[in-house]
């Protein structure tokens, strides 16, 4: 629990210091993101996205949404996971959106969302993800203060990418470094520190479910 | 409290930050992400291979492509077209419901790209792949395979198949069938399943429409009503309108059936002005309906209310209504007996029906059947089971039988029915050794004509007493009063009260020396207690006692009992029995539930069907309820069109027609539902209502007449500058 406190602690203050309410506007990395300009670039730049209308997801949209984000089939699960899943849809399906009107969205919708992405990375850090290129760098069976930092911060890059089709912004980047230093520095006086899963160290696992989590229950990967 | 962290640090992360739309723009990737999700509802990663193929298209300058592309992947499938569908399966237009067989039909006409006027005229139906197999009236009824597959987040895609033939109804059921197995000396469980299995026939829908005829739309639109639901309901959702929208305050109401009244309040004007306009209409189109109905066929007791959540979807020569029976009655004397004298076959039935409820307080040693072979069988079934029954479900943790259940249910044994003292004490007279067995009614016994010994010889040996008489009898209250018996009186007089209501079951079981459960038992305990004690609360039960009461008297009475063979007597009430056997058969479902379950504990319970429709002209007898015969007889399922022509009624059946499927055509051939389709499509996609803006509307519905294909309009729609995703203004 010590871990968690602190943890909000040091995300509050993160945030206060970075003045949080003002970020700028985000500048996408395409060199990162490897969606440089092929070869027509202009005959796009007549095409506006629009993005004020977005959809809430229901449950089966978010749960078919961050399978497709991580590439994984639901036909592809073990049981035992498929079931683990399915009982967190259950549970959430009444708790997510019914309306998709987005600005109807809910404490309770994203906690929810949260949840149930929660779930589907628990799923995916502790199958897929071990040799997932978005954990390029992140060995598990080392503590998670034993991996660099920006192995971590590597990983929160290929998610967001994945996810939200666009690099961090610097905002976003130094949030996410202070939540994984804190969260290192939290995971190495856990009781659990120690605590291996099969060959993996647990609270590597934890970190890798949370850097998922966090990018998956965010509004650019809940909503269309 | 790590969703909490997560949940605010996602959000605070990207909550505010919308990518920079410009530098978006540049990446044919971002754009084609931005179609495939708007395209499928379904959130895509930008290095998704799907994406990349897209991406192609884009660059070519080939933005249709794309979006096709996107209508052509799984996910189009699992989110948009499933949502689309699940929201026009229900009235409230939600995707929270469960997904169901007319979602299912949906879906698939969706993914095959056909026409989607099919969803209301398909002669073909789709089914989950291998899940959907019914094997019996009981998966038929019990079973939801689509949402055994929304349980398995299964992809649908691939899944769902196209089965060239009409879905199965239930049509009839087999009464050689039934009768062979309920001659079987089985179990309950055994005798449910045979008939399950062997003895209600699933056949081909004789007039399939689509979702019109899928069990999901049945059950939603003609349980019980007059099948005017359906009416409304396909109003509602595939034209976008309203009854009173649709209303003809102008048109003959020669259509309109017998259970609306002409004269509301005593005023013809309250009708003209609220009822006609749209009665007009849809009771002109609810006799494509006459023919339908839906209902549970089979009670399935051994599984409880599983069998019965889903029902079945009845056509034609369908039931609704379950009787019980007996075989060993029905092979009898008595039946006999009561055939021979000429007695009708509605008598038969009901008598039959009445003689069980009296063998569920075993009459049987009065009777000549009794001596059949499986009754003592049965007997001692009946015993053990009530003993295990009572034992298992008391809550007390009691792993050996209990000799006082053993005791209790041998004493069922010897219950004589009667309400009028009169009348059974003349019958006693007979029988004097079943005295103390008797039920009575001791308000009416403790009247001026039976004196106070008389009544407290018998009284002192009564089990219980049923008080639904005259209690202003001052002699028999006091006498009652200082009996503890009395206190089931005032727990009747109150029975509404849920704590008398367990007061009462308790005082039953203390009947049967089932002391200090009060002490022994938590509140829960006894609560499932109480529903286990089906069988004593069954004794207790004062209005059933008071039903049975009068049937066994009928009986009883009516009927030379005394060894000689059963005879009918001359002016049995033949109508009051029947009225009291429905009387029964009419009560709250937790009576019922209750009897059934007793029933089923004597491996009795054996459920027939009667028929529901006209057997001459095969509509459904509901849709002729109603007293006012100045009313529209429904003859067929013949139907009106008397809508206004605003809604663009075209096509061979524009004026009405037969049947279901007719009706279904009548519906997809209009403009309106070309109209209502292309807006929830279009506001499934884009967000944005047509309503406001009819030219685009009625631009965007002609685009769907062209081929009626939802795939193409989808695609059509996500890359227009109409929906908004983009804002394209060169090419296409």
């Amino acid at each position: 629990m010590r871990f968690y406190k602190l943890f909000l602690l040091a995300f509050v203050i993160s945030f206060n210091f970075t003045n949080c309410s003002n970020f700028s506007e985000p500048v996408a990395d395409q060199l990162v993101l490897g969606l440089q300009c092929e070869e027509n670039c202009d005959s796009i730049t007549t095409f506006k996205v629009a993005n004020d209308q977005d959809e809430n997801l229901d449950v089966r949209q978010a749960v078919e949404s961050y399978l497709s984000i991580l590439g994984m089939k639901a036909s592809s699960l073990s049981s035992n996971n498929l079931t683990s899943i399915n009982n967190e849809k259950k549970r959430r399906k009444a708790l997510l959106a019914q309306d998709p009107d987005y600005t109807k969205i809910s404490t309770i919708n994203m906690l929810s969302q949260t949840s149930l992405a929660g779930e589907i990375c628990r799923t995916f850090v502790t199958t897929d993800g071990l040799k997932s290129p978005l954990f390029s760098g992140v060995t598990f069976s080392q503590k998670p203060n034993q991996i660099p930092l920006n192995n971590w911060m590597n990983s929160v890059h290929n998610f967001a990418l994945q996810a939200w089709g666009r690099s961090l912004t610097t905002e976003e980047s130094i949030a996410f470094k202070d939540f994984l230093q804190v969260s290192m520095t939290e995971a190495s006086r856990s009781p659990n520190s120690d605590k291996i899963v099969g060959t993996n160290s647990l609270e590597s696992l934890n970190l890798g479910i949370m850097i998922c989590t966090t990018v998956l229950a965010s509004p650019e990967a809940s909503s269309l | 409290m790590w969703i909490v962290m997560v949940i605010v640090f996602s959000w605070a992360t990207s909550a505010q930050q919308a990518p920079n739309v410009n530098d978006a723009l540049k990446s044919h990737r971002v754009l084609a992400k931005k179609i495939y999700e708007r395209t499928t509802g379904v959130k895509v990663s930008i290095k998704d291979p799907i994406v990349e193929q897209m991406a192609k298209e884009i660059k070519n300058d080939n933005l249709l492509a794309a979006a096709k592309l996107a209508t052509q992947s799984p996910a189009f499938t699992n989110v948009r077209a499933r949502n689309f569908a699940l929201r026009l399966s229900n009235k409230s237009n939600s995707v929270g419901v469960d997904l169901n067989d007319m979602a299912t039909l949906i879906i698939g006409i969706i993914r095959d790209d056909e026409d989607f006027r099919e969803i209301l005229t398909s002669k073909n139906h789709y089914q989950i792949k291998n899940i959907t197999y019914y094997k019996n009236y009981l998966e038929f009824s019990a079973r939801n395979p689509a949402t055994e597959a929304d349980d398995k987040i299964l992809d649908l895609h691939d899944n769902i198949e196209k089965i060239n033939k009409p879905p199965y109804i239930v049509t009839t059921i087999n009464p050689g069938k039934i009768a062979a197995i309920n001659a079987e000396p089985i179990s309950q469980l055994e005798k449910n399943l045979k008939v399950s299995e062997q003895g209600i026939e699933l056949k081909e829908n004789p007039d399939p429409a689509g979702v019109l005829t899928t069990n999901y739309f049945a059950q939603s639109q003609f349980s019980g009503g007059s099948n005017r639901r359906g009416v409304e309901f396909v109003v509602k959702n595939f034209l976008c309108s309203s009854m009173p929208e649709i209303g003809n305050p102008n048109a003959s109401d020669a259509f309109v059936g017998r259970d609306v009244d002409r004269f509301v309040g005593g005023s013809n004007a309250n009708y003209v002005n609220n009822c006609k306009s749209c009665h007009t209409v849809m009771d002109g189109l609810r006799s494509a309906f006459a023919k339908v109905d839906y209902a549970a066929f089979y009670q399935d007791m051994v599984t409880g209310n599983n069998g019965l959540a889903y029902g079945s979807f009845a056509n034609q020569l369908a039931d609704a209504r379950a009787v019980w029976t007996d075989v060993e009655f029905n092979q009898s004397p008595l039946e006999k007996e009561l055939k021979t004298k000429g007695a009708s076959s509605t008598l038969v039935a009901n008598t039959t029906l009445a003689y069980n409820l009296d063998y569920s307080f075993p009459l049987k040693n009065t009777y000549s059947a009794e001596t059949s072979t499986t009754y003592s069988e049965k007997k001692a079934k009946m015993i053990s089971t009530m003993n295990t029954n009572l034992l298992l479900k008391n809550a007390e943790g009691v792993a050996a039988p209990n000799p006082t259940y053993l005791s209790m249910a041998q004493k069922f044994n010897r219950v004589l029915l009667g309400l009028s003292f009169r009348d059974v004490v003349s019958e006693l007279a007979a029988r004097a050794s079943l005295k103390e067995q008797i039920l009575i009614n001791p308000a009416v016994a403790y009247s001026t004509t039976n004196a106070k010994p008389a009544w407290l010889a018998i009284k002192n040996h009564l089990h219980y007493f049923i008080l639904t008489a005259d209690t202003s009898i001052a002699g028999a209250r006091d006498e009652v009063a200082n009996d503890k018996k009395t206190i089931l009186y005032d727990i009747f007089a109150n029975k509404t009260l849920a704590a008398n209501i367990s007061k009462y079951n308790q005082i039953c079981l203390d009947k049967w020396d089932q002391t200090k459960i009060d002490a022994q038992t938590s509140e829960s305990g006894k609560n499932s207690l109480r529903l286990s004690m089906s069988q004593a609360f069954l004794i207790c039960d004062l209005e059933f006692r008071k039903n049975l009461s009068f049937i066994g008297e009928q009986l009883l009475l009516k009927l030379k009992t005394n060894g000689a063979p059963l005879e009918l007597q001359i002016g049995a009430n033949e109508l009051l029995i029947i009225n009291h056997v429905n009387m029964y058969f009419n009560a709250d479902r937790s009576r019922r539930d209750y009897f059934n379950r007793y029933l089923q504990s004597q491996n009795r319970l054996i459920s027939f069907g009667g028929t529901n429709f006209n057997g001459d002209t095969g509509v459904a007898n509901k849709m002729n309820n109603g007293s006012f015969t100045y009313g529209a007889e429904v003859k067929s399922d013949d139907f009106t069109n008397l809508a206004s022509s605003s809604f663009g009624w075209r096509g061979p059946n524009k004026d009405g027609g037969t049947g279901i499927n007719q009706f279904g055509r009548m519906i997809a051939d209009s403009q309106a539902f070309s109209s209502c389709v292309t807006k929830k499509i279009f506001q499934s996609v884009c967000y944005k209502d047509l309503s406001a803006d009819p030219k685009l509307l009625k631009k965007w519905t002609q685009q769907f007449e062209v081929n009626y294909k939802i795939k193409s309009l989808v695609a059509d729609i996500v890359i227009s500058k109409d929906c908004g995703l983009i804002n394209k203004t060169a090419g296409n």
